[in-house]
Formats: structure tokens, C-alpha cells, sequence
């Protein structure tokens, strides 16, 4: 069933053309990885998904529902948790607030106990300010923080830069274990390797448009795809 | 050089200190606008003037200025709402025409002040005809207790930012607004809120400070003045540092009144702020 689907999105900054026709599914239960390199445009899809930005045209559905001109805070109360690239937590806010903001009934602690079942060490850091928490822990917050909104998909950029290897790790841990209990997952990644092996289908973008779109085996197969669009080895 | 005498400059300073309360939270008031809404809002000192005056109003309807204390910021937050539903948010996200929106709020109050109430300076009676004895010179109670009023609104403003959930909203939203949007947070909500809060603040300043000073219809200009000093010093977006910032200058202000005219203090205002801004160009407590 398909959860989220972009048609033809056309994206600006000012003046300039970022997305250039984007369009792309996910259906409710896959990881869907999407890559591609620096500044081909996938933060703007996923701010263009959540509202922050505006498409000037094109269509989004979320659960059947046109969502392409809704307020940002609407579409996230339909069920969309966002971990932006640079995590963007609230600096002066403590681990406990931070996730408050995303909890629609601030005294449900069941979110809350499974966020700290998830990443235990949040709980040792409740009261500390987000901004002075190491680099891991700040990327388990930002994830934790948007759980706790109970989404039905989650949209992760980049979640594993400048993190150490052993803490990408556990990411990946933690994204499969989210996704059998059915997390529905859109993944933004520079690490291709992180992401083929998370990953049930991939879309490559280049300079706002979408250039690949396929499953994970078949562009196993087709190495010269990822080098062009990524410059990748495998 | 006058001498100066100890106990003249502590009674001055404590004098400057305890007026401090009451401007921080007008200066509060502003600060949390600026913070949420990203709004410069010239309007301030004068909704803390509609303050003062209803509070002369409260006090000839029901003689009783205490009542004004709870009325009047209560008429001022109702009548922020459909301000910011209508005239601000209209513009949002332009700030230089919603700061032109505000100038244009600021003059319909002068007017409507000036042609209700008069142009007239009006002194309101002392509500608390109380003298204590201050370093050995008499002063008013009411100042005192004007500064005790204030700061339990200052506890109670900390109380709800920084211990519930909904001044969490509003604390998230003065750091990231547009995470806070994408967090499923009603930012318009947050916006209407916070305008009302400002304001009340801006009211209840101009009502404790109605007995103290002249009531005029022009009366926020010096105030804004101030605060827009206080809260740039104190760093812009930080509650904490337009707090210190209050209490210090008003200090600063009451000690430089020993040997400078108001004039002059006001000149030194200036002085200090841009002294503050070499060596911290964001203001003192600035991220
Ligand atoms: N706020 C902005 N104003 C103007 N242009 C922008 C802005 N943000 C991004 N861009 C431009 O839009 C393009 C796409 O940026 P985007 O952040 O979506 O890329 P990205 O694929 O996420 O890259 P990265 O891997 O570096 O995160 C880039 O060319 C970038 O320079
Ligand atoms: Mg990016």
C-alpha cells in the first residue's frame, strides 16, 4: 500500500530550480533509500515533504491525503517524524524537553520508556542540554524525539555523518529493528554501503531529478549506475 | 565633582534596582515577541502607556487600583489576539513590513489615547501611601512594592517557560521555529500566545508604573527606548539576558543620577550599550 507518493514536484529557492519533477513512493512497511550526491537536492525533497518548503508544482499524498499545500505542522501530526540533516535539536532545551515537544499528551510516558528502551544512555542525560551532548547522543535524540510522536514513517537525513563506526552501527541496528516492528522508513544517505544493506528499494537523484529507481539487488548488479550518480565503489 | 556620599549613591542604586523589576517585564514582554514571532514591535511602549491610563480608568470606575493590576492585562492579552490573527500574521515572514505594521499599531493607540484621554499629564494618587526608611532616607512603599509585584510575575513567567509543557512549546519555538513546525508544533498558536503574553506584560508594567510616574499619552517612548537597549544588550532570543540586562541598566541608571542629568544618563545609556556591543556584538548573553 502506498504510504507517501511525490508527482512531478518542482521545487525553488528563490529563483533557483532545485527539484526539478521528483517523483517517488513509498509504501507503507519498506525502507526506501534515496541518494545521490552532495546538493543534488535530497534535503529539499524531504523539507518539501514535511511543508517547510512549498513546491511550486506537483502533487504529495500522505495516506491519501493531498498534503502538498497543508501548514508543516499539519502534516507532521498526520504521522511523519522528521530527523533532519544537523539533527536541529533544540540547543537549550534538556533530553526530557527536547522530546516533550514531540509528544502530543506530555504525560503519556509509555513513548517516552519505549524511546528510552530504544536508547537507554537518553535516560542517563535527561536533564542535560541537547547542545551539550556528544555527537551520537545527540543523533538517538533526534531520532527519539521524533518517535515519540508516534509517525508512521520516518524521514532520516543523513544520520550517520561524523558519527564513530561503532555508533553507525548501532543506527543500523536500530533503523531494521524499527522497521520489523513497522516503521516505515525514507532514508537519506551519503554511505552507500549503510544503505544497500537497509534499504528495499533505492532512488538515485541528480541535479533535482530522479535518475534510478529500482531494488536493491537489481542495482547491486548494475555497479556502473552507482558510480556514475555516486562516484561509489562497492 | 559633587562629593559623593555613600549611603546617597546605595539609596540611588537600590532605587534604580527596584524600578528594574518593573521594567524587566516590559523588556521581558518584548523579548519574548522578538523571540517567537521574530517581530520588532514598535507598539510596545505604547500598549504600556494604554496601561497606565486604564489603569486611572479602573481606578475612577471602581476606586479600586488593585483590581486594575488584573483587569487591564487581561482586556490588553484579549485585544493582542485578533491584532496578531489580523494585522501581524497577514505579513508573516516579511519582518520589515510587519515592523511597519507595529508603527502603524503604535500610532492608532496614541490617537485613540489622546482622543479619549486627553493630551493632559495625569497623576494618579499613591495607591500605598506607605514610607520606609531606605539608607536612612524616607521612600515610598509603593516602590518597593511595586518591585516585590514584579518579581513574583518574573517567578511566575519562569514557573510556566521553563516548567510546563506549554512554555516548552514556546521555548522550542524561540530556538528553531521551523523544527518546531516540522515537530507537528502549531507555530501560529505559539505566536497568537506569545503576543498576548507580551502585551499583558507591556500592561502590567504601565499599571504598577501608572502611581509613579506622569500618565501621558506619550509616555511609552522613553520605556521603548529602554527596553529595545535592554534587550539587545542582553542578547537577542535570550529570556535570561534581557532579565540581568534590565536590572542592570535601570541600576546603572538610578547610581549615574548622582552626577549626571537625566539627559546626560540617558546619553550614558547609549555609551554602555555600544561598549556591550564591541566586545559582544550579539549582546551579552547571546548563542
Ligand atoms: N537555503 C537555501 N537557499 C538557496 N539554495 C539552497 C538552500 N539550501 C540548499 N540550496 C541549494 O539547493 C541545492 C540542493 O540542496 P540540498 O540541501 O537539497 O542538497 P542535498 O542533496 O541534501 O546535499 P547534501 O548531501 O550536501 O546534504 C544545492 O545546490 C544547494 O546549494
Ligand atoms: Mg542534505
Amino acid at each position: 500500500m502506498e504510504l507517501l507518493s511525490l508527482k512531478d514536484i518542482h521545487t525553488y529557492y528563490g529563483k533557483s530550480h532545485i527539484l526539478q519533477g521528483v517523483s517517488l513512493e513509498v509504501n507503507k512497511g519498506e525502507i526506501v533509500a534515496l541518494l545521490g550526491r552532495n546538493g543534488v537536492g535530497k534535503t529539499t525533497t524531504l523539507n518539501t515533504i514535511i511543508g517547510l518548503l512549498k513546491p511550486r508544482r506537483g502533487e504529495i499524498f500522505f495516506q491519501e491525503r493531498d498534503i502538498t499545500s497543508m501548514p508543516a505542522f499539519k502534516i507532521a501530526r498526520l504521522g511523519i517524524g522528521y530527523v533532519p540533516q544537523g539533527k536541529h535539536l533544540f540547543p537549550d532545551l534538556n533530553t526530557l524537553e527536547n522530546l516533550k515537544t514531540g509528544m502530543s499528551n506530555k504525560r503519556d510516558m509509555t513513548e517516552l520508556e519505549s524511546a528510552f528502551e530504544l536508547f537507554p544512555i537518553l535516560k542517563k542525560r535527561i536533564k542535560q542540554t541537547a547542545k551539550t551532548l556528544s555527537g551520537g547522543e545527540q543523533q538517538m535524540l533526534a531520532i527519539a524525539r521524533a518517535l515519540v510522536t508516534k509517525p508512521d514513517m520516518l524521514m532520516l537525513d543523513e544520520p550517520t555523518t561524523g558519527l564513530m563506526p561503532s555508533i553507525v552501527s548501532r543506527m543500523e541496528e536500530v533503523i531494521k529493528k524499527l522497521n520489523r516492528e513497522g516503521m516505515t522508513i525514507l532514508l537519506v544517505e551519503e554511505k552507500v554501503p549503510f544503505s544497500l544493506a537497509l534499504a528495499h528499494r533505492v532512488y538515485i537523484m541528480d541535479k533535482g531529478q530522479i535518475e534510478y529507481s529500482g531494488g536493491v539487488e537489481k542495482l547491486r548488479q548494475e555497479k556502473e549506475i552507482l558510480f556514475r550518480h555516486l562516484g561509489a565503489r562497492t | 565633582m559633587p562629593s559623593i556620599d555613600v549611603s546617597t549613591l546605595l539609596f540611588l542604586l537600590s532605587d534604580g534596582l527596584l524600578w528594574g523589576f518593573t521594567i524587566a517585564l516590559v523588556a521581558l514582554g518584548l523579548s519574548l515577541i522578538f523571540g517567537v514571532m521574530g517581530i520588532v514591535n514598535m507598539a510596545h511602549g505604547d500598549i504600556y502607556m494604554v496601561g497606565a491610563v486604564l489603569a486611572l480608568y479602573v481606578l475612577e470606575w471602581t476606586g479600586n487600583f488593585w483590581l486594575s493590576i488584573i483587569i487591564v492585562p487581561v482586556v490588553i492579552g484579549l485585544l493582542c489576539v485578533p491584532t496578531e490573527r489580523f494585522v501581524l500574521r497577514p505579513f508573516e515572514g516579511r519582518p520589515a513590513v510587519t515592523m511597519i505594521a507595529t508603527v502603524g499599531i503604535a500610532y492608532i493607540i496614541q490617537q485613540v489615547v489622546l482622543a479619549t484621554f486627553g493630551g493632559m499629564h495625569e497623576k494618579m494618587p499613591n495607591p500605598w501611601p506607605v514610607v520606609i526608611n531606605l539608607f536612612d532616607v524616607g521612600y515610598s512603599g509603593y516602590r518597593v512594592l511595586i518591585a516585590v509585584i514584579s518579581v513574583v510575575i518574573i517567578i511566575g513567567l519562569w514557573f510556566f517557560l521553563y516548567k510546563t509543557s506549554y512554555g516548552i512549546l514556546i521555548r522550542a519555538s524561540i530556538q528553531d521555529k521551523e523544527m518546531a513546525n516540522a515537530m507537528g508544533i502549531n507555530s501560529n498558536k505559539i505566536a497568537m500566545a506569545t503576543f498576548a503574553l507580551g502585551g499583558a506584560l507591556a500592561a502590567i508594567g504601565g499599571v504598577l508604573a501608572a502611581p509613579v510616574t506622569q500618565v501621558f499619552y506619550l509616555m511609552g517612548a522613553d520605556v521603548i527606548l529602554l527596553c529595545f537597549i535592554i534587550v539587545i544588550v542582553g542578547g537577542l532570543g535570550s529570556l535570561k539576558g534581557t532579565l540581568i540586562a534590565a536590572l542592570m541598566f535601570c541600576t546603572l541608571q538610578g547610581g549615574m543620577s548622582i552626577i549626571l542629568t537625566p539627559v546626560e544618563a540617558k546619553v550614558a545609556i547609549f555609551v554602555i550599550m555600544i561598549l556591550v556591543l564591541l566586545f559582544r556584538p550579539r549582546g551579552m548573553f547571546a548563542k
